[in-house]
């Protein structure tokens, strides 16, 4: 019965029905044919959603839009430009660690990708960057978003594996460098080679965008860092909230949203008061999208918990082998394979309740294995056909998405695979730092 | 009659889209005023957190029906994506649209029970002692909210199935929506 | 309302620790002197951990049936006379406890009603241990109540104790039990009450410098069955299952008393400074409770139910009426 409500669950999900009531439709699926007392499902779910932690969500998610409306990417942009302007392909370097800053203060890659990506794409067209790279590159830079703390995606982890958030936070920190310096070094390499190659076809070459004169640099970098000031802040207050334990991390994004608001109204002056009541009710109504979500799948991992699916999925996975290299492997595959067809908040909810047991099973820490599915699952934004990032920054950047779909291979291939492949066999990048700042002790 | 519902409609999404930013600002200012009382203040209330509580679970469900009204409910649109026909992407809407109308209308059912079971074991919260039906009577109106959404989605798939000019497929209930 | 599968009676049992915690082993201890004494007819599956929902949510599907069996916390929002639970001194000794704490005493009686009331019934206490109060800077006069201890204390938010720890003499604050060690590394808080010695040992060493044992909580859970789950079974078999429940309460008391002493040891050869106190201190410190803090509990229900117990201890209790 498990086994059908499995591919129901997958067929519901390749049909196109909406994942809630995907997961919704397979725990009425097996309630009825296992026979259950339907009785408890609701009250569970509620009981589950009842959790301050939870609450971080939506708080990141306000703060979020009014980030977005607040004109502090521009901040972060020029912050970035300036310091990578003079180079080849420094833009799209630019484009790389605007998005990581931006993911310090954001929890997730939609967010970044709207608030950089509709502040770069005009820039990238300008310096004559090929449109479906750098909609590629949007869209898997933005991924830092979640990938540098804070990120929904962990909250979410952190409530159902019920584990240290702060923690949780940290174990994609380093992964996330790793891929911001490989997406770097992949920007600089295509655009030099698509350089040569222009100037070989006699094409006009990129231009550079009123690059800061070299001596300049400096004074130019510290002047935007003054005018920055107030929205640099944001990271402070966010993480620096967060890590001295000032603030809870729920506290710390509703400080943020209330913060943004001045500064966004009368500092930097893009938001306007009648745009507040918008930026609430949007962000209410991304919020119910995402706990409804949660809420339907506590229902269904209640009842996959009760019928021990996660102990049947290990003695499965234990029969083909018991080397923990091979085991990760599988698993690894088999969330590559469900990132294709969903994204990572689903992703995170279906995964986290039935493969968390069977990681801790075979010896994998839950701090390490928060960075496994951080990573999978953040390239699953990326993978089509279930790919949300590369629609939304193909409308973002005007680019049809198979001019992107080299890019985004290449991106994948040599970024993301390798860094998932490092995250996964090498745990001390996922746990040396909360070791470090948090003191905690892995299993 | 068509008109009059339209107005309907277009009253309960103002409400809901009210009731929504209500609850957000709350929340956010509830969690901002804990962080004042303990810096500032030096002290906490005790039982703030079970008060928020009532509008975070108010803000999850209206905001969940809201999404299904303007159709923005996450989903794996790959055949959305690669189908070719007009006409096979309407059928797939349907199908996916009795579906989730099926499940919704169950989910509404066992909301029921769980009101009427709430009721019959009233519970409180335990600092202020408010009774929890008012946080729970939220999922009921998520469910029958969300399910009448997917209902007029349903509705509207149908007749575009039977008029066939599918070059004009309205997306969701959004074009009720007021402006601002 | 049982799974029935190849003839025998499963009962579903949530548990709130993870494997090694007494609470879990001892669970799986009694399924196995079930399955033997009822030969067979009688298994209890375990879910331990919290893996199908927190006690609220357990006691309330116990009531109902959709869970059968738990050894978990008792929650107070269905019925507020369950807050006794967090009456401070009404027992300060384990003599205190053995005399007064079983399934045939006053309060065994009084719970055992309340738990009907909800179609639940009452198989076994599981003490859990007394609690005390860690701090991570030294508090003054720790021995004397009523006078400033210097230190801001997290309590969690429950009138009752929230009400206590402030009539010792500590400045409290209320955080979420998930953010208590945090708050201690930061210093935003320099302290929490509800621990136990074998909690603040595991999960609180790093960031504690004092243990203060005064007994000012006792923890424990109860061992629940669904009424008409239990009612189904034949009286043989529901023997078995009483004569289980009494087992682990025996054992239980043994338990949580050998690990308060052998967790206050670890705390000692941690560094951390672990405070006792006589039990003429204890019971100074009940008395000082009983008068200025019990009447926080003033729901005639509730009263009444001091009243009982008081009785059977041998002290007359009369609340400051209201
Ligand atoms: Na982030
Ligand atoms: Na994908």
């Amino acid at each position: 019965m498990l086994l059908i409500g499995l591919i129901l669950l997958i067929v519901l999900l390749a049909l196109g029905v909406p994942v809630v009531w995907t997961f919704l439709g397979v725990a009425v699926f097996l309630v009825i044919s296992l026979g259950y007392d339907p009785n408890f499902l609701l009250p569970y779910g509620y009981s589950q959603l009842n959790s301050t932690l939870l609450l971080a969500i939506p708080m990141f998610i306000i703060a979020g839009k009014l980030i977005e409306r607040g004109g502090i990417g521009d901040v972060i942009v020029k912050w970035a430009e300036v310091l990578l302007g003079r180079i080849k392909g420094g833009l799209g370097v630019a484009s790389v660690l605007a998005s990581a800053v931006f993911g310090s203060i954001s929890g997730s890659a939609l967010a970044a990708l709207s608030t950089i990506g509709s502040i770069m794409f005009g820039k990238l067209h300008k310096a004559g960057y090929p449109r479906g790279f750098a909609a590629a590159l949007m869209a898997n830079a933005s991924i830092l978003g979640l990938l540098i703390p804070p990120s929904g995606i962990m909250i979410l982890y952190a409530w159902l594996a019920n584990v240290s958030v702060l923690a949780a936070f940290l174990s994609t920190l380093i992964p996330g460098l790793i891929l911001t310096a490989i997406l770097s070094v992949v920007t600089l390499v295509y655009m030099r080679s698509e350089s040569a190659r222009r100037v070989r076809a006699g094409e006009p070459d990129f231009t550079q965008l009123n690059p800061v004169p070299f001596p300049q640099v400096a004074r130019e970098f510290g002047r935007r860092t003054v005018t920055g000031i107030p929205a640099l802040v944001l990271p402070v207050i966010i993480l620096g909230g967060i890590y001295s334990g000032i603030l809870t991390t729920v506290e710390a994004a509703a400080v943020a949203a209330i913060y943004t608001i001045p500064v966004g109204l009368w500092i930097y002056r893009q938001l306007k008061v009648r745009e507040l009541k918008d930026v609430f009710v949007e962000g209410a109504a991304t919020t119910g999208v995402v706990m409804i979500m949660a809420y339907s799948m506590m229902i269904l991992s209640r009842i996959f918990t009760m019928e021990r699916l996660p102990d049947a999925i290990s003695s499965v996975l234990l029969s083909i082998s018991e080397n923990p290299i091979v085991l990760l492997l599988m698993i690894n595959v088999f969330v590559i394979i469900l990132g294709m067809l969903i994204d990572d908040v689903s992703g995170v909810l279906l995964v986290t309740p039935i493969l968390l047991p069977v990681a801790i099973g075979i010896g994998v820490d839950p701090i390490h294995f928060a960075a496994i599915i951080g990573v999978n699952l953040g390239m699953a934004n990326v993978t089509p056909p279930t790919a949300p990032l590369l629609y939304f920054s193909s409308q973002l950047g005007k680019a049809p998405v198979n001019e992107m779909m080299k890019p985004t291979l290449v991106m994948i291939g040599v970024g993301w695979i390798p860094t998932l492949a490092l995250t996964t066999y090498v745990p001390e990048l996922s746990l040396w730092l909360p070791e470090v700042l948090l003191g905690y002790s892995p299993m | 009659m068509k008109k009059q519902l339209h107005v309907a409609a277009r009253a309960l999404l103002a409400a809901q889209r009210w009731i929504l930013f209500i609850c957000c600002a709350l929340v956010v200012i509830g969690l901002f005023a804990q962080v004042i009382l303990r810096y500032v203040l030096g002290t906490t209330i005790l039982g703030l957190n079970e008060l928020i509580l009532i509008p975070t679970i108010w803000m999850y469900f209206i905001g969940a029906s809201y999404a299904s009204a303007e159709g923005t409910h996450i989903s794996a649109d790959i055949l959305q994506v690669y189908l070719r026909s007009n006409r096979a992407k309407v059928v797939v809407r349907t199908i996916v649209s009795t579906i989730s109308l099926a499940v919704g209308l169950i989910l509404s059912w066992w909301a029921c029970l769980y009101i009427q079971h709430s009721l019959d074991r009233p519970g409180t919260t335990p600092v202020f002692g408010l009774p929890l039906i008012i946080v729970q009577v939220a999922v009921i109106v998520g469910f029958i909210l969300m399910t009448f959404y997917t209902a007029v989605e349903l509705y509207r798939t149908i007749a575009q199935l039977k008029s066939d000019k599918s070059a004009t497929l309205p997306n969701s209930v959004a074009n009720y929506k007021t402006e601002g | 309302a049982s799974n029935d599968r190849d003839g025998a009676l499963i009962l579903r049992v949530a548990g709130q620790n993870n494997d090694q915690h007494p609470n879990t082993t001892e669970l799986r201890k009694m399924a196995e002197t079930v399955e033997t004494g009822t030969s067979g007819r009688v298994r209890m599956e375990i879910y331990p951990n919290n893996q199908l929902g927190d006690y609220t949510l357990m006691y309330d599907e116990i009531g109902q049936g959709t869970m059968h069996m738990g050894l978990i916390s008792t929650p107070t929002n269905l019925d507020n006379r369950l807050e006794i639970q967090f009456l401070p001194y009404l027992f300060s000794t384990y003599d205190d406890i053995d005399r007064y704490f079983t399934l045939d005493s006053v309060l065994g009686s009084q719970l055992r009603e309340i738990h009907r009331k909800q179609d639940i019934e009452l198989l076994g206490l599981f003490a859990e241990g007394f609690g005390g109060i860690a701090t991570s800077v030294p508090a003054t006069n720790p021995a004397k109540m009523g006078v400033d201890k210097d230190v801001v204390l997290r309590v969690p938010e429950i009138p009752i104790t929230a009400g206590h720890t402030k009539a010792m003499g500590f400045s409290t604050v209320s955080m979420a039990y998930a953010d208590v060690y945090q708050g201690l590394q930061t210093g935003a808080v320099e302290g929490w009450t509800g621990g136990h010695p074998l909690v603040n040992y595991l999960q609180f060493k790093d960031v504690i410098s004092h243990y203060y044992q005064y007994n000012n909580m006792f923890e424990a859970t109860h061992l629940l069955i669904n009424r008409p789950t239990f009612q189904t079974l034949s009286s043989a078999d529901q023997q078995v299952l009483r004569d289980a429940g009494e087992t682990l309460t025996k054992n239980s008391f043994e338990i949580s008393s050998e690990a308060e002493v052998k967790y206050r040891k670890k705390m000692a050869d941690e560094g951390i400074e672990v405070v006792e106190f006589d039990e003429k201190e204890l019971k100074g410190f009940a008395k000082h409770t009983q008068q200025n803090v019990w009447s926080i509990l003033d729901d005639p229900g509730q009263v009444a139910m001091i009243k009982e117990l008081a009785d059977e201890m041998g002290f007359d209790y009369s609340p400051p009426s209201s």
